[in-house]
């Protein structure tokens, strides 16, 4: 027994873990959620909704509280966080927010995706944020900007006074240096591609910063309005910005809520800001709590111990009649959609890919999957594009007899219940990341559609990575797919130009992405995109599907938030407030 | 003796390195990237290969190994890819946690089963026996994230007694009462398929001891039953159990993560397999060489504590 006991052990190790691991599956929900994480972190946005708030009830309420004062009322109150003050003079109460994974405060390489970004919006301050309806660039750290006639210079004036969370002032230094970190070759800056042909950063004097182009950009100011957060030159100089050690466990912003405390994998801890240029925040302390698991987040709302969970549609029925839960959608700059391989000789034909658009039962789709909100998606630029999405063009409607026709057409036949070409049967496989009951959905209804035609349909269920590293590699015939992207089409470049993954290949896409970049006239841009969406529409490169909700399910007791996704809500925590409840 | 456990060391630190080898070669082998390259396939190639090289990920993979090993052997356990910190930063925070949570559901499982299982044992085949059975199964066959969300629905959301998730108040002054009231649910949910083991496993190796001649004798001679069952019996019986505990205390230390996801406690079970479904490759390694290590030490301990309690365990 005793020699033996090592085998024993090296058997009985991995068998158990494996047993473990099978039975984690459940938990894949929360994985794909932060997988949304991963891709939301390069390109997310959200939604033109309603609410607007005013920023001069900020200046009114910037009460002279004293600033020692604040982060003992927040710690008092979080003991008991429904007994909270109303009273708006000192800021007060605390409000949770649960994450799925350690979040790290590094905005420029942004390693920790999605937990990070929800983190790094009350921490860091950027020159420009979309504004409170989620949609225009508006003044943070800059107040304002003049762009140079030929399009290629950026001049920002800085928003004098602003301090940093250790007190040394915010100036053109620290711009710089943010932007020179980010265009540094061997940093692993998550935005920089986003902003496009932009070249370098020069001071003008401490309160003005000019920003160069090799080429006129017209996104650049929505581009500058998401995500691309400042960092203080003087805490951060020095240390290597892929892994800055020392920086994450202190960091130092100018946002509304200073780094307080981290625990790994239980919670990070803000507090108020008391010199945030636009007035303190409302509640004194935001507590970001580590759940990984979206079942334990949904119990823990219920049971009034975090505030705002983001749910899947399928989670939306069982809280709907929860007395201190308030359930919201917000439109979001996303489109779910089957990617179609290009390559592969199935979907070559643009009748083919046609056809599978018109044998979609989409209203159904939004219907049961998406439970009733959201819209059927005619391409990749959607509503809360704005401005740039085309209102009156017409999704496919749902024709099985026209899909049949176009086969027809393309040359398949029905031989015996299955659709054959020159001996060849229709057969593809869907490739699905295994954990996100939305995607699943998706998969089955597109399967069991397509099977009717006559085609042979299978499901190939892989654990995110390996799904995304297959994404990446083009090695698929068809997934099912989202995007989250920047509100801007351009944004949109490299998924149906270029190199993109698909494989599809269109001159008249092309040459429109290339005059849309460009253009610096919002009606010229206009026309452009709406020739683009219809040359993609027509194409069909992809089976685009539905424009999803972002549902939010938020404690009652907190008002104040406008109804937009909550990456960009997330920019206006400081005005939020707690009702006693 | 000395010699004994000096050969087990170097044996021990052989068996590290192979570890550390296999494990850097199968994480490598596996398909899919770390996540933190990931950041979208839609990104220029170019980009996505910069910060793979900027991770050293272009280079060959025995390459990368002596790296990884080299500063191993300095005390530099590397840097997380998904999230900077330091990975001995990381195992510092985490480990300390699970041990407390594994260590509060194993002597859980030890305090209920033993007596169970003598209790058992001695009326095998009688209507408690079966009864105690039945809760066994269900025990052992009730998945752990289930059992979790009822505790919590049960008494988080509808009783409000215990916090549902977490191992401290938050912005609260630490204190023993407010960690246990944290502590009971996941130790309990972590505890009950052990348990259920464990007083299956206690009862055979009672019942088996119960039949053996020396208890028989013990009988005849006319010792009273408590003498026989507590000298005699249990003594004997519990050997193979001290085995069968040092098998299990590293999967229950590894294995907590189901737990730990479910009532979000900050540990180490969690930590190892967030690194491995984001492929973060220096922490994967981090937390192996510790739990290597752990058990190849339980293990040798638990020879040791073999011998000890059985005179019949000689060296050769």
């Amino acid at each position: 027994m005793a020699s033996s006991s090592w085998e024993a052990m090296s058997a009985a190790v991995p068998s158990s873990l494996d047993d473990r691991l099978s039975r984690r599956r459940f938990l894949r929900t929360a994985a794909a959620v932060g997988a949304a994480g991963v891709l939301g972190a390069l390109l997310d946005a959200c939604g033109s909704s309603s609410s607007t708030t005013a920023p001069a009830t900020s200046a009114a309420t910037k009460a002279p509280a004293a600033a020692s004062t604040a982060p003992a009322t927040g710690a008092a109150s979080a003991a008991a966080p429904s007994t909270v003050a109303s009273n708006a003079a000192a800021p007060s109460g605390t409000v949770t927010i649960p994450l799925i994974s350690n979040p790290t405060p590094n905005p420029i390489v942004l390693p920790g995706g999605l937990s990070s970004i929800l983190l790094d919006k009350n921490l860091f301050g950027q020159l420009v944020r979309p504004d409170a309806g989620g949609g225009t660039p508006v003044p943070d750290l800059a107040t304002k900007w003049d762009i140079s006639p030929d399009g290629k210079t950026y001049t920002f004036s800085l928003r004098p006074g602003v301090k940093w969370h250790n007190g040394d002032p915010f100036t053109a230094d620290d711009v710089k240096f943010t932007f020179d970190l980010m265009l540094d070759k061997k940093s692993n800056a998550a935005f920089i591609n986003n902003l496009g042909p932009f070249t370098s950063a020069d001071v003008v004097d401490p309160m003005t910063v000019k920003l160069n182009l090799s080429a006129p950009y017209a996104p650049m100011l929505t581009m500058l309005a998401y995500n691309v957060m400042m960092l203080p030159k003087k805490v951060l100089q020095g240390e290597d910005i892929n892994k800055p050690v020392n920086f994450i466990q202190n960091p130092i912003g100018t946002g509304p809520y200073k780094w307080k405390e981290f625990v790994s994998g239980d919670h990070v801890t803000l507090v108020a800001n008391m010199d945030y240029w636009d007035g303190p925040p409302k509640i004194g302390t935001v507590v970001y709590k580590i759940l990984p698991d979206l079942n334990t987040q949904v119990a823990q709302l219920r049971a009034g111990q975090v505030d705002i969970v983001m749910l899947e549609p399928s989670q939306v029925d069982a809280l709907q009649n929860v007395p201190n839960v308030v359930i919201n959608a917000a439109s979001q700059t996303n489109y779910q959609y089957l990617a179609m391989n290009n390559s592969n000789p199935l979907f070559a034909d643009k009748l083919v890919r046609q056809a599978l658009a018109y044998a979609l039962d989409r209203p159904t789709m939004v219907k049961s999957i998406l439970r009733g909100k959201g819209t059927i998606a005619n391409g990749p630029i959607s509503p809360p594009m704005g401005w740039a999405y085309p209102q009156d063009q017409q999704p496919f409607p749902y024709d099985t007899k026209k899909a049949q026709d176009l086969l027809t057409q393309a040359g398949w036949q029905l031989q015996g219940g299955k659709l054959m070409k020159g001996g060849q049967p229709f057969k593809f496989a869907i490739l699905l990341d295994v954990g996100n009951p939305t995607r699943k959905d998706f998969a089955l209804v597109a399967q069991q559609t397509y099977q009717k035609l006559g085609m042979d349909v299978s499901i190939d269920s892989q654990e995110f990575n390996i799904w995304y590293d297959r994404t990446g590699k083009s090695d698929y015939d068809m997934f099912v797919s989202y995007w989250i992207t920047p509100p801007d089409p351009n944004a949109l470049v490299n998924g149906y130009s270029a190199s993109n993954s698909d494989k599809y290949k269109s001159q008249t896409v092309d040459d429109l992405f290339a005059q849309g970049k460009v253009s610096t006239s919002q009606a010229d841009r206009k026309a452009i995109y709406a020739k683009l969406q219809q040359a993609i529409y027509d194409d069909q490169p992809d089976v685009f599907m539905t424009y999803p909700p972002e549902y939010r399910a938020f404690s009652k007791r907190l008002q104040g938030y406008a109804s937009i996704g909550i990456r960009d809500a997330l920019y206006y925590t400081y005005k939020w407030t707690l009702s006693a409840s | 003796m000395g010699r004994y456990i000096a050969s087990r060391l170097i044996q021990a630190a052989v068996v590290l390195i192979l570890v550390t080898v296999i494990t850097f070669a199968l994480i490598h082998l596996a398909p899919g990237g770390p996540s933190a390259v990931l950041t979208d396939a839609r990104l220029p190639p170019e980009l996505i290969a910069r910060q793979r090289a900027n991770l050293g990920l272009d280079k060959p993979v025995y390459v990368q190994y002596f790296k990884w090993a080299g500063g191993l052997v300095r005390g530099d356990f590397g840097i997380s890819y998904t999230d900077q910190r330091t990975v001995l930063s990381e195992i510092r925070q985490r480990l300390p946690n699970t041990l407390i949570l594994a260590g509060t559901a194993f002597l859980l499982a030890l305090i209920v089963s033993i007596p169970v299982g003598i209790f058992t044992a001695q009326r095998a085949r009688s209507v408690p026996d079966h009864i105690v059975s039945g809760i066994s199964f269900i025990g052992l066959s009730t998945p752990v994230f289930w059992f979790g969300i009822v505790l919590i629905i049960v008494f988080s959301v509808q009783l409000h007694w215990l916090p549902a998730s977490g191992m401290r108040t938050i912005n609260e002054p630490n204190s023993l009462a407010d960690l246990l009231k944290h502590l009971i649910m996941p130790a309990l949910v972590l505890a009950m398929p052990t348990m259920a083991q464990f007083s299956r496993f206690v009862r055979a190796s009672v019942l088996e001891t119960l039949n053996q001649d020396y208890v028989r004798t013990a009988r005849a001679k006319g010792l009273a039953a408590r003498i026989v069952t507590y000298r005699h019996v249990l003594r004997n019986a519990l050997m193979p159990v001290v085995t069968i505990i040092g098998l299990t205390l590293p999967v229950v230390v590894t294995g907590a993560a189901i737990t730990e996801s479910v009532f979000g406690w900050p540990g180490m079970g969690r930590l190892a397999v967030d690194a491995a479904f984001t492929r973060d490759y220096p922490v994967i390694m981090g937390v192996t060489v510790l739990v290597a290590a752990a058990v190849i030490l339980i293990n040798l301990l638990t020879d040791l504590l073999y011998m000890a309690i059985d005179p019949r365990v000689r060296l050769r």
